[in-house]
């Protein structure tokens, strides 16, 4: 073991990051391997099958995206025999109950509980690692936590954090969105709520677009957040405010595009004007086939909803080595997103199957959408 | 002889123990016109009331054309043919003049449901034109002087008439107090026609008013009647004689504490103080260790007098001036700061908060001293509780006892030790205090105020009772209509006839 | 000679302009004149389209809320409402979950749900005496409840395309949604100032101790307010949902605020007795404005909410300062 670790380090200090990253996976697989070798002689697997839970934690039910969280939670479930155990809790925008609802489920079991969980703000992703540290409990996360704290620091109960380049999507669909007016015109931008790191770095990657592309402007930026309802009249005053002037809206998210789209209706300018927002849902990628929306960008909530599951099943049943051992990139990465345009809305409608993900939720596979670290 | 239209048979009304009406009986009949009279406090108002459906007679029976009544709200009597005018106003304010009038009477106006408003004015219109009232019936009621709703109010009870077949029976609790002496005539001119078609129940403090258009008087005296007098056979001195007549031992007071004349320091003066419609150009002095009763009939203004000398209410001009520097009040804190204490007519209302304990009641308005930082001192707290409670013979005499528990007397004593625990006051106003009060308590309670006059504290009382004010007072003030009209330096040679003869 | 204890009026000239009457009329108008002259564009014939249309629902809702608030009490159920109804509709006409198609018909009964909740609200308050408050904050949470079963995280799209023509559309060139308004409020109007229910509800507000002596029915009168209460926030819920397109949980979020805003900055004064639905129809019509103002006048989002605030800081304060007395205790 020592010897692979001598010639992993004089791999990683000479060679480019592919390189090294191949190497790490070398050193990884070999970890995998010997244990699967050891298995039968080490130590049994962490937890039963029949004593694992599945909890899926996020703030609500009401949006499409936060419905695909759980219903790819509960195919994954299925698809691993574990439908009983599945379990969702919502905190309906309080932070303070996700924690505490975390931490009342462990009060029963904790060693064996998998927490996948889609916070509601940065900042509650150190209480619910912290209670997943004292209790025994396993904990992935998704999107952003707050500065300088990783899985790696010694926190061996979180088992990885996927993350979410909010503003490499902001920058995806601004190419597109820029594409589509060939360049110049001018735009206009509704924002998520203000105080969210999705927001501010989406429009981060807008204001980075715009920079290499001098000639369009951004005439104006309301805050929409996150709501069909809100960006509705928003966007009905700017249809007067610039009248003949906007060439394309942007939006930080799906429900607000979709708003934004229903006052063109009302204008009589639905597929007149390019839009675009973010997370894929199945009402915006239907809009994109019909050519009212240009683009968006998915993370893909089905599986953003049960990787973290997988994860965790993997790792309790013994088919993976407990995280502490992983290699940084495994514990923190990023999520490769996909932009849905014209091109392939047909691929993308409707819920997907079990089969789709079959193959990523499979524990050789579990980093396959993995664009590399996240630190 | 005439019908009887109406009769009450020993008709009983209690209040916190007390009682109000302690078995009256009397009866009215077809077109006439009966007046009721007596002392402030004597029952005249609580007779009326439960007449009128608003109270629930505790014993006896209302008797209307030989059937049993039992009313629940004025509704009910409305519909049985009685109709009240009020003293302190049955109108509902945001509604307009019309709307009053044909309060829960509106189908007349009414077309599909949806309201006839011009209808519904004339129909209120011919009601006040029976009156010879120019009021407008779109007017907001809350917009008129308490004159003008006293005359539609008026309106209103006449409306019954063009409901019920029968003549309707009208209640009128001292419709004139508050009106000037042409007014009073167009109400007594009203009632002169009333009496061609209705049984009128009249109640007013001022006797001549009563002999002129009632055909009977009845003379109520401490919650039973005790008098019937004819028009014809009486006199205003007659009618006088029976209000003061006791039946009840008159509290005898503990001769005045050593009444020495030695001129003491004026406390408080006032000079032309003034408040337009409330009262005008009082001027008197109150001394320390002094007590001055002020004696009055409705809307004589002495109690917007004292709430403005403790500063609930701003006068329009005048001057106070306390130990001789004159002052400002800007609310009721400021009367506090300065040493003026009030004890307020309702306890219940005003006075004790009665969630709170006797001790907490007592401390209210002291928490300050008791502070040890920012923290009570309890036993500072109980120390004074209990002292308070042996002084005053407060019972039952536990500090932790909720205070709405307390008898009427207890809790007039515990409003008074709040004041006296704050800080020892200067002055003390005192807003009826021994009202619905039984004997024992009554005689405690004056003994309790000669006790702190003699301590220096200059007192000002207002009662109703001229016995008890006169035991209690060592000069009296009397006020009629706003101006004083009557002082009176010498106690002993009061005589209740001649303070009546002031007051009304 | 006066004994009872009225408040006391102000001085000469300023009492006869009655500021609680006219003074959001004013403010109206010079918030008006204030963004025309900032931004021309702000005074077209286009803008003021869009100022009604957003105004549209928040005035349906406004007029409900006035008679309970004139009765004295308060709704705080409109949301859960508005989100009960929103879903109510999205699944009884043609849409994307369930196989219904019950057009005009649909959206009828879901604004019958809307009555319902709120006749629940009116028994809860007069047969077990619970107070407004309390009552409809449960009851907003027990329809925001109904709403999330009914909802289950897939939001049901409205597909009928007759309605989504209407919600969106305009006839004789006015949004179909301000007509609904306007006709809503007219019948608020009549309701409020021709009827015995209105006038009632007025007289209860101002006193309710005097209209109970005087035997008027005031728990009818109640329930009645809350039920018409609930029936307009349903038709809010309905309308927004065929407008914007499907059944939301979260379509009425933030509506509450706006409504009880728009009628107290109205005139309407929430200790009851004083106000009505034309007054607190121009209090939404100054929240719509302000919102619609700020975009045009380009007030930076993030201190939009400050703003807002001021501003009806401000307004209160001029229509309640001819109340100002010494002993009068602030609600």
């Amino acid at each position: 073991m020592k010897r692979a670790q001598d010639i992993g380090k004089a791999i990683m200090r000479n060679t480019p990051m592919e390189q090294r990253r191949a190497a790490g996976m070398a050193r990884f697989s070999g970890c995998v391997a010997l244990i699967l070798a050891a298995g039968t002689v080490s130590a049994a697997p962490p937890c039963q099958k029949s004593e694992i839970r599945l909890v899926n934690s996020m703030r609500e039910i009401a949006q499409p995206y936060h419905g695909n969280l759980d219903k790819g939670g509960r195919m994954y479930a299925k698809w691993a025999g574990l439908e009983s155990h599945y379990v969702l809790q919502l905190n309906l925008g309080d932070s303070d109950k996700q924690v505490s609802l975390m931490r009342g489920l462990l009060a029963v079991n904790p060693k064996c509980t998998i927490f996948n969980v889609e916070p509601n703000a940065d900042v509650v992703i150190k209480p619910m690692v912290d209670v997943a540290n004292r209790s025994g409990a396993w904990i992935v996360t998704h999107w952003a936590h707050g500065e300088g704290l990783h899985p790696f620091d010694g926190n061996d109960q979180w088992v990885a954090h996927v993350a979410v380049d909010s503003t490499d999507a902001g920058v995806a669909i601004s190419r597109r969105l820029v594409d589509a007016i060939g360049g110049k015109g001018g735009i206009v931008a509704l924002q998520g709520r203000l105080d969210t790191d999705p927001a501010r770095k989406r429009f981060a990657g807008l204001q980075q677009v715009l920079k290499e592309h001098p000639r369009v402007k951004l005439l104006d930026q309301q805050a929409a957040n996150w709501d069909r309802t809100a960006a509705f009249p928003i966007v009905q005053t700017w249809l007067v405010k610039y009248h003949g002037e906007i060439a394309a809206i942007w939006a930080a998210n799906d429900d607000m595009a979709l708003g934004a789209l229903e006052a063109l209706r009302a204008a009589g300018l639905a597929g007149k004007i390019p839009i675009v927002g973010v997370d894929g849902i199945p009402e915006a990628v239907e809009a994109i086939g019909k050519g009212e929306m240009t683009a968006t960008v998915s993370s893909d909530a089905y599986y953003q909803g049960s990787i973290g599951l997988a994860m965790g099943v993997c790792v309790l049943t013994g088919q993976v080595p407990l995280p502490k051992f992983w290699p940084r990139e495994r514990r923190e990465f990023y999520l490769r997103l996909q932009v849905i345009t014209k091109d392939n809305a047909m691929q993308n409608r409707g819920d997907p199957q079990a089969s789709a993900y079959a193959q990523e939720w499979d524990c050789a596979n579990l980093w396959s959408r993995s664009k590399g670290p996240a630190s | 002889m005439t019908e009887i239209v109406l009769r009450v048979e020993n008709l009983r009304k209690r209040f916190a123990g007390v009682y109000a009406l302690d078995g009256v009986s009397l009866e009215i009949r077809q077109r006439e016109v009966v007046g009721i009279v007596g002392e402030n406090g004597a029952g005249k108002s609580t007779l009326l009331k439960m007449i009128a459906g608003i109270l629930r007679p505790d014993g006896g029976r209302i008797v209307l054309r030989g059937k049993g009544l039992s009313l629940r709200n004025t509704a009910d009597a409305a519909n049985a043919g009685i109709g009240m005018v009020f003293q302190e106003q049955s109108l509902l304010p945001n509604l307009s003049v019309a709307e009053n009038i044909l309060l829960g009477h509106e189908d007349a106006a009414l077309r599909a449901g949806f309201y006839d408003w011009r209808r519904l004015r004339s129909l209120a219109a011919a009601q006040l034109d029976k009156l010879g009232s120019d009021i407008s019936p779109s007017a907001r009621t809350d917009a008129l002087t308490f004159a003008e709703r006293q005359l539609v109010e008026l309106a209103k009870v006449l409306a019954i008439e063009q409901r019920t077949r029968t003549e309707p029976v009208v209640l009128l609790d001292e419709p004139t107090s508050m009106l000037d002496a042409g007014q009073i005539e167009t109400v007594l001119a009203q009632i002169e026609r009333l009496r061609g078609r209705a049984s009128v129940v009249f109640i007013s403090h001022r006797l001549e008013e009563v002999l002129r258009v009632c055909d009977r008087i009845y003379v109520l005296n401490h919650g039973r009647c005790v008098a019937e007098h004819d028009r014809a056979s009486c006199s205003v001195a007659d009618l006088q004689t029976s209000m003061l007549s006791h039946t009840t031992p008159a509290p005898h007071a503990p001769p005045a504490a050593a009444a020495s004349k030695r001129p003491s320091t004026i406390a408080l003066s006032v000079r032309a103080l003034r408040c337009a419609g409330r009262y005008q150009a009082v001027s008197f002095d109150l001394r320390a260790g002094e007590v001055i009763g002020i004696a009055g009939a409705e809307g004589s203004g002495r109690e917007s007098l004292c709430r403005a000398l403790f500063g609930a209410e701003a006068p329009d001009g005048g001057d106070m001036l306390l130990d001789g520097q004159s002052i400002r009040l800007g609310g009721p804190a400021d009367a506090v700061r300065l040493g003026i204490g009030y004890v307020p007519a309702d306890r219940r209302i005003e006075g004790i908060v009665a969630g709170l304990s006797v001790a907490e009641n007592m401390t209210l308005a002291q928490l300050d001293g008791l502070r040890r930082g920012p923290i009570l001192d309890f036993s500072r707290e109980r120390t004074l509780v209990r002292t308070w409670i042996e002084r005053l013979r407060i019972a039952p005499a536990s500090p932790q006892v909720l205070a709405d528990r307390l008898s009427g007397g207890n809790q007039q004593k515990l409003v008074l030790a709040r004041w006296l625990v704050a800080r020892r006051p200067r002055i003390l106003i005192l807003d009826r205090p021994v009202r619905g009060l039984d004997v024992r308590a009554k005689m405690d309670m004056i003994r309790l105020i000669r006790e702190l006059a003699a301590s220096g504290i200059g007192i000002l009382v207002i009662a109703d009772a001229l016995d008890e004010l006169i035991a209690m007072s060592d000069r009296l003030l009397v006020m009629k209509d706003g101006a004083i009209s009557g002082r009176f330096d010498a106690p002993d040679s009061l005589s209740e006839r001649h303070i009546l003869e002031r007051m009304v | 000679m006066r004994q009872s204890m009225e408040p006391q009026q102000g001085p000469g000239v300023l009492r006869t302009i009655r500021w609680g009457q006219w003074g959001p009329c004013l403010a109206l108008v010079v918030m008006c004149l204030g963004f025309a002259l900032a931004e021309p564009r702000f005074a077209t014939l286009d803008n003021i389209g869009v100022i009604s249309d957003r105004c549209a629902i928040p005035l349906i809702l406004s007029v409900g809320m006035t008679f309970v608030v004139l009765q004295g009490a308060i709704d705080l159920s409109v949301e859960g409402v508005m989100a009960a109804s929103s879903l109510a509709v999205a699944m009884l006409v043609l849409n994307s979950r369930t196989g219904l198609d019950l057009g005009l018909f649909g959206m009828a009964l879901a604004v019958l749900a809307g009555a319902s909740i709120g006749l629940l609200n009116g028994l809860l308050v007069t047969r077990l005496g619970v107070p407004a408050f309390m009552a409809t904050l449960g009851v907003w949470s027990v329809a925001m409840g109904a709403a999330m079963l009914l909802s289950g995280g897939q939001p049901p799209l409205i597909r009928d395309p007759a309605l989504r023509a209407f919600g969106l559309g305009r006839t004789f060139s006015l949004p179909n949604l301000t007509i609904v308004a306007l006709l809503v409020l007219a019948l608020g109007f009549v309701l409020q100032n021709y009827t015995r229910f209105g006038r009632y509800s007025v007289a209860i507000g101002g006193s309710e101790s005097l209209a109970r002596q005087a035997g008027l029915p005031i728990d009818r009168c109640k329930v009645q307010a809350f039920a018409l209460c609930g029936l307009l926030a349903g038709l809010g819920g309905t309308l927004e949902s065929v407008r914007i397109g499907l059944g939301h949980v979260d379509i009425g979020v933030g509506q509450m605020f706006t409504t009880v805003t728009a009628v107290v900055i109205g005139g309407t004064s929430l200790s009851g007795g004083r106000g009505g639905v034309v007054q607190s129809a121009v209090g939404a019509l100054m929240l719509a404005v302000l919102a619609n103002g700020m975009i045009f006048v380009g007030i930076s989002p993030t201190i939009q909410k400050a703003v807002q605030g001021a501003i009806l800081l401000a307004v209160s304060l001029i229509a309640t300062w001819q109340l100002r007395d010494r002993l009068r205790s602030v609600k």
